[in-house]
């Protein structure tokens, strides 16, 4: 009788233990997404510095999108891939192989021989 | 006491779960998400304010006025489709002797009620200025040398007022620019501001 009191306060025991577990834990957390935004961060930084040092917004003026993704090569992290678009006010709509999406905007009011409104965006994903 | 050993374990691990779950805590980790995402928009407005700084470099006196309005409808415009918003009001002095000539333009995105500029004993005043619309004026200044004049602004947005004192260098044989800019940008994180003047003397 004793063996069998000690078996049952064991299963007793052992349901409360996964009956708090299940309620506590059944749904997966779900943690916010960092490393996209901190991305983001990072290539804005760098756009900023592409700008002070290199001919940045010659190439958004001209359109030469495959000039900038060369400069930013040393910048964006390992495993992210990354596309440049230069638009007006409103940027035209362009296929990107991903649901996970982000993009930085960088804005130019032109270089010192032109005035002209650009935003250079990167659109960015894993 | 002996004989529930087991069930006084199990209370002890029940405990240390429920613990463990509470301090996850979920909630500090989506705020530092949220002060992330504002330090993004921070950078973002500086790279705008920058923006503003190196319009007057890239453009002749004559243009400033034009340069800055249509910077400020193509940012309106861009942010209007990313879901927040950047504002402005700008404020453009011009001085060819002996006329201060200056214009107010409103992109705040709303009715400006009231606006003063005054210099000296000259007055010019204009009620419900509309959203992208301005208020031009020029006020005659007689210096036989150079001078400093100050230039008041009272102006009153959204629940808002502002007074602005501009001390504007005049001399008669060169032409000065002086420009402020009042600019905004604000999303469902964060509501950013500054106010930008520059002048240059040709």
């Amino acid at each position: 009788m004793k063996g069998l009191s000690k078996t049952l306060e064991a299963f007793i025991a052992m349901f409360v233990i996964l009956t708090v577990f299940f309620i506590f834990f059944s749904s997966p957390i779900e943690l916010p997404e960092f490393t996209l935004i901190n991305e983001r961060l990072k290539v804005l930084e760098s756009l900023k510095k592409l700008d002070i040092s290199s001919n940045l917004r010659e190439y958004a003026l001209k359109n030469q999108t495959k000039k900038i993704e060369d400069l930013l090569a040393d910048y964006i992290p390992f495993g992210t891939n990354y596309k440049v678009q230069i638009c007006e006010a409103i940027c035209k709509k362009i296929e990107i192989p991903s649901e996970r999406i982000t993009t930085v905007s960088y804005y130019i009011s032109g270089s010192y021989s032109k005035f002209k409104p650009l935003q250079i965006v990167v659109y960015l994903w894993k | 006491m002996k004989g529930q050993i087991f069930l006084i374990i199990s209370i002890i691990v029940s405990i240390t779960l429920i613990i463990l779950k509470s301090n996850l805590n979920i909630k500090s980790i989506l705020e530092a998400k949220r002060f992330l995402e504002i330090g993004i928009e921070r950078k973002e407005f500086e790279n705008l304010r920058n923006e503003f700084l190196k319009l007057t470099q890239i453009n002749s006196s004559k243009d400033m006025e034009e340069k800055t309005e249509d910077f400020l409808r193509f940012l309106r415009n861009s942010y209007d489709s990313r879901l927040m918003e950047f504002r402005g009001i700008l404020i453009n002095f011009y001085y060819s002797n002996p006329y201060l000539n200056f214009s107010f333009f409103n992109g705040i995105g709303s009715t400006i009620k009231l606006i003063n500029i005054s210099l000296e004993n000259q007055y010019f005043e204009k009620r419900n200025l509309a959203d992208l619309s301005k208020f031009k004026g020029s006020f005659n200044i007689q210096i036989d040398q150079k001078d400093f004049k100050n230039v008041v602004v009272y102006y009153e947005y959204l629940d808002k007022n502002s007074t602005e004192i501009f001390n504007i260098t005049l001399d008669p044989s060169k032409i000065t620019y002086f420009g402020f800019y009042h600019i905004f940008l604000s999303s469902e994180r964060t509501n950013l501001n500054d106010k930008i003047k520059v002048e240059w003397i040709f």
